[in-house]
């Protein structure tokens, strides 16, 4: 499942994560979220860019998050996402099963 | 509430890639920005954000994927696909489409027609509030007099408004050269338009002021005549139109949809009620309290109900009936007359003589139709199932290559859908053409038939309702039938094809035995049509015109007129090529009728006319009233006795002639000559006594279908106080068809009295026209009775060339083994001929009972006729066995070499 595959959608249920933890903190456009994810994992996670949208798209329709246009400090059109209350519970669902999964792998590593 | 904006934001499709179109072109700004911030050129930051951002289109593809209703999309390409795969078996689309345009264009064509006769309202305002007044007894109650309809107009402000109106009238209009034409003209009240609710397209419409006698006479022309008669010149307003030889001013035009309230009629002229006095004269019938002509109608007020209205009408029936009472009639009927309860009906849709008659017919021939239909629909799932076999190995190849089992059973199901919509598609501009031949069909000589037969909400809503049925009916056996398909069938050479046999066969025997069910039904319509147009009239059809002369506008008294009508008849008998004429008040099948009681001396007098409305009584005797001559004229032979001649006056003894029917009934086992009987008669008066002075054939009265009524037949000279202002002069010609007649008896009646209008008909037209709905409908059934036959051929002729094929090796096998083509050929008939059987029994049952719903269509042949069933039998299985035969055939003469050779 952590495997870097080259197919978006393997990585869709972290990216979805990622996405929802990065607009839990406040809205954001997606030039935006890709900058975070990118900068605060050190580099480590790069956000496919041309995959970010679709996924966006994609959970602006299950309702998890909402988007309107803002003119920007440089006086550019951008569409801002923010958290929505469903995309809070299942930002808080999938959190905990990361959680579980990644201490779990944790254990596995620490005792082999 | 996911797939509701999924499916709007595939509508705003576009909307969506403009969308994300900005938003990526914003992210790529901003990350070339952030790259020339760390020192690139513009061009290279450019060039490496786009590159970091990988494939643009595919992402905006992904971005589609998510929120396109996929099968929408998915459909479009099915739908693509189906036609390509369609293309590839140009055949069977073309006969499929074919079968399935006639099927559902044979379908929208009645349902048009029905649509129209029996569902449509009337185009005008809330026709839903429209309501007719009806009454139990005389006339079947539907229509009314003068006298009554003022009494109710006065009483219009119980309800909103009421309006009356006569039946369409053939008038004549007088051309400005002086030619003149025959038109519908309808007596209408002055707020028959504003209760309806229909505007003037030009000018206005009546007033109640012009509904007054004595006042200037105005009318009202229809679209039609405005644009065939006046060439839709707009200043026509105020010209005059004459009509019976009066003139009347045009004062408005009604709006094109607009044909009155009488479905399946039309007018050419309106003209007020109290204007009837102008073109009847002394006839009028406005101060005629016996006579009914008109239709009353009312608007009832939002929200009255129907009961509540018949309620208003119940509490004012009292005084109306007695203010409109005929006094001139006899007690008896006086007393029934107040008692006839008044009623309010329905009239939404109009009133409609073509509905009473063609209702039951149009709505059998519908399920005809629908029988033709599932017919036609057996054979494309024959088809379809067949194809699908064929199709195997694509089909399965798909499987192996990912497609669900839903995702296969629903192209199949497309393919469906693209030949039922094709089917449809053309069915439709067949039903556009189709229905209006059948109305025409209807319109005789005598009646001019109008049908708005333009398509409305209900035919297109029927049509797709039909449409999607026969893809439910064709298309789903066979997509089932491919979800069954597995991967790994593609692998296999040869597919067993099993279960496709049994429902095809099943397929097979259904289609034989709803064959059968036309076929019965069409010979038993044929028959009965053949019956009526055989049936022995007791009068020459083909040797006499008739001349329907009107005197009314001839200054002349009641006793001149019986001059006048002989002075007219001796100046038509001494044209060249006339053998006789005589005039009579009725004419056979001509639609009208004069009844009366028979009382022979010696029996208890009765003044009972009828045991029903409609059904007169075993004492009573329809009557006709005729000139000296009439019966050579006509053909009617006279058994024993004299004829009427000029010496039975008013002055002479009153004489009759009786036909032996009438002889029979009233005078068993005596000569009825010389005999004496008394007419209807109140009670307080003394019967005039008539003399049988010859007994006559039987002839057809006013039906075909009836038996010969008795009937007897008096002098016109005789008619008690009474002589009527038009009467039928029957013309015969000495030799050869009497229509060419007319010009030269035309040209001889304008040189007797200007004055006389009269109009022509042969006598032959007339006796066809009482027996179209008859031909109508035997024509229909006979020609969707052929198609089934066709049909159900075609299908068993596929069917057994496909089982022969199939079974081809082992045939082969037989006959290496030494079975001779007899026998090959006994294997194949056995089955066809088991099917056959099968369905003809199963036909045979269904015939039986839904023979019950077309009896009364029926004229001399039980609906358990058995010959016909047996005939249709017979027909069946001569088709059946022909259809089989080729193909059956074929496989006996398969090569048993070749085919081991190639298995």
């Amino acid at each position: 499942m952590l495997r870097r595959a080259k197919k978006p959608d393997a990585l869709q249920g972290t990216l979805d994560l990622l996405v929802l933890k990065t607009l839990s903190r406040g809205s954001q456009h997606g030039y935006g979220i890709a900058t975070h994810i990118t900068t605060v994992s050190d580099d480590v996670l790069r956000v496919e860019e041309g995959s970010l949208y679709p996924a966006l798209h994609r959970m602006e329709q299950a309702g998890w998050i909402a988007a309107e246009w803002r003119i920007t400090a440089n006086n550019r059109r951008a569409r801002l996402y923010r958290l929505t209350r469903a995309g809070q519970k299942h930002l808080d669902e999938e959190q905990e099963k990361w959680d579980r999964l990644s201490k779990a792998v944790g254990k596995v590593l620490r005792f082999a | 509430m996911g797939w509701l904006r999924r499916l709007g934001s595939t509508v705003v499709g576009k909307r969506l890639e403009r969308t994300l179109d900005e938003e990526m072109r914003f992210h790529v700004d901003e990350r070339t920005d952030e790259y020339v911030r760390a020192g690139m050129t513009r061009e290279e930051a450019r060039r490496a954000a786009l590159r970091r951002f990988g494939n643009v289109t595919l992402a905006k593809e992904r971005a589609r994927d998510v929120d396109t209703v996929r099968w929408l999309a998915d459909l479009g390409r099915d739908v693509r696909y189906a036609i390509r795969a369609l293309r590839k078996s140009p055949e069977f689309a073309l006969a499929a489409v074919l079968s399935l345009a006639l099927g559902i264009g044979a379908n929208a064509a009645v349902f048009s027609l029905v649509n129209t006769v029996l569902l449509r309202a009337l185009p005008v305002p809330e026709p839903g509030r429209l309501v007719a007044m009806s009454g139990a007894g005389f006339n079947g109650g539907s229509t009314w007099t003068y006298a009554i309809w003022n009494e109710m107009r006065q009483r219009a402000h119980l309800f909103d408004g009421a309006l009356a109106c006569s039946d369409p009238q053939p008038f004549t209009l007088t051309q400005p050269g002086g030619e003149t034409q025959t038109v519908d003209a309808l007596f209408v009240s002055g707020d028959f338009f504003k209760t309806l609710g229909v505007p003037p397209l030009i000018g206005r419409t009546f007033a109640p002021a012009d509904d007054v006698r004595g006042r200037e006479p105005v009318a009202i022309i229809s679209n039609g005549l405005w644009r065939t008669h006046f060439g839709g010149a707009a200043n026509i307003l105020g010209t005059p139109v004459v009509v019976e030889g009066v003139p009347f001013t045009i004062i408005g035009v009604t709006p094109p949809e607009f044909f009155g309230v009488e479905v399946g009629r039309t007018f050419d002229v309106a003209i007020p009620i109290n204007a009837e006095p102008l073109i009847r004269g002394r006839d009028s019938r406005l101060d005629r309290r016996g006579s009914s002509f008109l239709q009353i109608m009312l608007r009832l007020k939002p929200g009255q109900s129907i009961d509540a209205g018949t309620r208003a009408l119940r509490g004012e029936q009292p005084r109306i009936r007695a203010l409109a009472m005929p006094e001139d009639w006899p007690a008896h009927f006086q007393q029934q007359f107040l008692k006839e309860l008044l009623t309010l009906v329905p009239a939404g849709a109009g009133s409609s003589g073509l509905r009473q008659q063609y209702g039951r017919p149009l709505v059998i021939i519908l399920a005809v139709t629908v029988v033709v239909l599932l017919i036609a629909c057996a054979n494309i799932a024959n088809l379809m199932l067949a194809r699908t076999i064929g199709r195997q190995h694509e089909l399965s190849v798909r499987r192996a290559l990912g497609a669900t089992r839903w995702r296969v059973a629903r192209q199949l199901v497309v393919e469906s859908l693209v030949l039922a919509g094709a089917g449809a598609a053309v069915g439709l501009s067949i039903a556009v053409w189709a229905s209006r031949a059948i109305a025409a069909q209807v319109s005789t000589s005598i009646t001019r038939v109008f049908l708005d037969l333009s398509l409305d909400w209900r035919v297109t809503a029927f049509t797709a309702a039909v449409t999607m049925a026969t893809v439910l009916l064709f298309g789903v056996a066979p997509a089932f039938r491919a979800s069954r398909m597995e991967p790994i069938d593609a692998m296999k050479q040869r597919g067993d094809g099993g279960g496709r046999s049994n429902l095809s066969s099943g397929l097979v025997v259904a289609q034989v035995a709803l064959s059968l069910v036309l076929v019965a039904a069409a010979g038993l319509f044929i028959r009965t049509f053949e019956r009526l147009a055989h049936v022995p009239l007791g009068f020459d059809r083909d040797r006499v015109l008739v001349v329907n002369v009107n005197v009314a506008r001839v200054r002349a008294d009641a006793a001149d007129r019986i001059l006048l009508y002989r002075r007219l008849i001796d100046t038509v008998a001494a044209v060249s090529g006339v053998a006789h004429a005589a005039a009579s008040l009725v004419t056979p099948v001509g639609g009208n009728a004069l009844i009366d009681v028979v009382n022979p001396a010696g029996v208890e007098p009765t003044v009972k006319l009828f045991d029903a409305p409609g059904r007169p009584g075993d004492r009573t005797a329809l009557v006709n009233l005729v000139t000296p001559g009439w019966f050579a004229t006509y053909g009617t032979a006279i058994h024993s006795g004299r004829d009427i001649d000029e010496k039975d006056t008013q002055n002479a003894p009153p004489v009759v002639l009786v036909n032996e029917t009438f002889a029979r009934r009233f005078f068993p086992n005596r000569d009825a000559l010389g005999e004496r009987f008394g007419g209807l008669t109140p009670p307080e008066e003394r019967p005039v006594q008539k003399t049988i002075v010859g007994v006559v054939g039987d002839s057809v009265y006013a039906s075909l279908r009836d038996a010969v009524p008795p009937t007897m037949y008096v002098p016109l000279a005789q008619a008690r106080s009474w002589a009527p202002s038009d009467v039928s002069i029957g013309v015969r010609s000495s030799a050869g068809s009497p229509v060419r007649l007319a010009p030269a008896v035309a040209a001889a009646l304008k040189t007797v009295d200007r004055d006389v209008t009269f109009s022509f008909r042969a006598l032959a037209d007339q006796v066809d026209a009482s027996i179209v709905r008859e031909r109508l409908v035997a024509i229909l059934s006979a020609f969707f009775g052929v198609l089934a036959l066709l049909l159900a051929g075609v299908g068993l002729y596929g069917v057994t060339a496909y089982t022969v094929g199939r079974r081809r090796l082992e045939m082969g096998i037989r006959t290496a083994l030494g079975a001779r083509p007899a026998d090959i050929l006994r294997l194949v008939a056995v089955r066809i001929c088991v099917l056959v059987a099968l369905g003809i029994l199963m036909g045979g049952v269904v015939s039986l009972w839904a023979s019950r719903f077309v009896a009364a269509l029926l004229y001399g042949l039980e609906p358990h006729d058995l010959t016909t069933l047996g005939a249709a039998a017979a027909v069946l299985a001569a088709v059946g066995i022909a259809a089989a035969w080729l193909p059956a055939w074929r496989a006996s003469r398969v090569d048993a070499a070749e085919v081991l050779r190639n298995v």
